[in-house]
């Protein structure tokens, strides 16, 4: 593989999505509000959880207006960690994001839809 | 959406440009201009359209998600319990649909359950997820529709169940798929382009995923 110009900027579109995936994690944080209301909390996970989303949906929301793909896909992968944490968590003693396959499911699709972008634009830098 | 030069940025408007093929014969319509197709009612409601075919995705996403919730190892899937995910298993078994399924279920599933458990969990969270950020939507809503005449034919004939909410999970999955649902405010919109551009074995599967 060439190697990719980490330095080139996103196209607006992809930006786009990536600020809307930042935004999507951010407004996930609330599924904690609604702790205990089986009918409108998709999700569960506890303060761990909700750190990882605030945290990281900033991080994306950030990149997506600096369009930085190497940003992007670093920010995928932190994703992608927490919800394999998470995964190894329900078979496990200790639960850090005191969460359920739910949060593995969300952090895994917010992860693996930012490592897509950012892959697909650097190497349509590349 | 940014204009530039005055002009409305062309957007993608995925069952538009399927119904585009369909009249190719007649007059060329243009897919970013719904006045143009006959029948349309204008921008509103195209963007309308769009909006709902996305709340459509993420809210069938959100349907996998919350049901992987009940779906955990601790309990060995509920076999070590007779219930969860284990009990939905054996009412495919005790109330069977379709007899070569029940089969399928007595002699190969439930003997290896954990496995076919985990398997469960991984692939309806990963439907799930990729789902929610409509990526390769349209190989992910057949997977779901797999699984989800799967769980049909184990619990369709369980007493108390509501057949329609199984037909419903199929159907929904059918719309995902036959709209390209996430080319409307997905990451399959928003890359598909790039992809076709690229002659990767990847992109181009990624290409005919979406």
């Amino acid at each position: 593989m060439t190697q990719a110009r980490t330095d080139a900027a996103m196209r607006p579109r992809s930006a786009q999505t990536v600020g809307g995936i930042g935004v999507g994690a951010i407004a996930c944080s609330l599924f904690r509000v609604v702790k205990g209301r089986e009918h409108f909390q998709f999700v569960h996970f506890g303060t761990g959880g909700v750190i990882i989303l605030l945290v990281l949906g900033a991080a994306a929301v950030a990149a997506a207006l600096l369009r930085r793909p190497a940003l992007v896909v670093v920010i995928g992968a932190l994703f992608v960690a927490a919800g394999v944490v998470q995964l190894v968590a329900l078979s496990g003693s200790t639960n850090w994001f005191d969460g359920n396959a739910t949060f593995f499911a969300l952090a895994v699709g917010f992860g693996a839809g930012l490592v897509a972008v950012g892959l697909t634009e650097l190497s349509a830098h590349g | 959406m940014a204009a530039h030069n005055g002009q409305r940025e062309p957007q993608t408007v995925p069952y538009l440009v399927m119904r585009n093929r369909l009249v190719r014969a007649g007059p060329p319509v243009n897919a970013q201009d719904v006045s143009a197709v006959p029948g349309g009612s204008g921008a509103l409601d195209s963007r309308l359209s769009r909006g709902l075919v996305a709340i459509a995705r993420i809210g069938i996403a959100f349907l996998w998600i919350q049901n992987v919730g009940w779906k955990s190892p601790r309990d060995d899937f509920g076999r070590r319990t007779g219930g969860g995910l284990y009990g939905y298993t054996e009412d495919g078994v005790n109330h069977p649909v379709f007899s070569p399924y029940a089969s399928f279920l007595r002699h190969v599933v439930l003997p290896h359950f954990l496995f076919f458990g985990w398997m469960t969990l991984l692939v309806e969270s990963v439907v799930g997820a990729f789902l929610l950020v409509g990526l390769a939507t349209r190989l992910f809503a057949l997977i779901g529709f797999v699984q989800a005449i799967a769980i049909t034919l184990s619990v369709l004939n369980t007493p108390g169940e509501w057949h329609w909410s199984y037909y419903l999970m199929m159907i929904g999955q059918l719309l995902l798929f036959a709209t390209c649902a996430g080319r409307v405010a997905g990451v399959d919109g928003a890359l598909r382009e790039l992809w076709q551009a690229s002659g990767k074995p990847l992109a181009r599967l990624l290409v005919l995923a979406s």
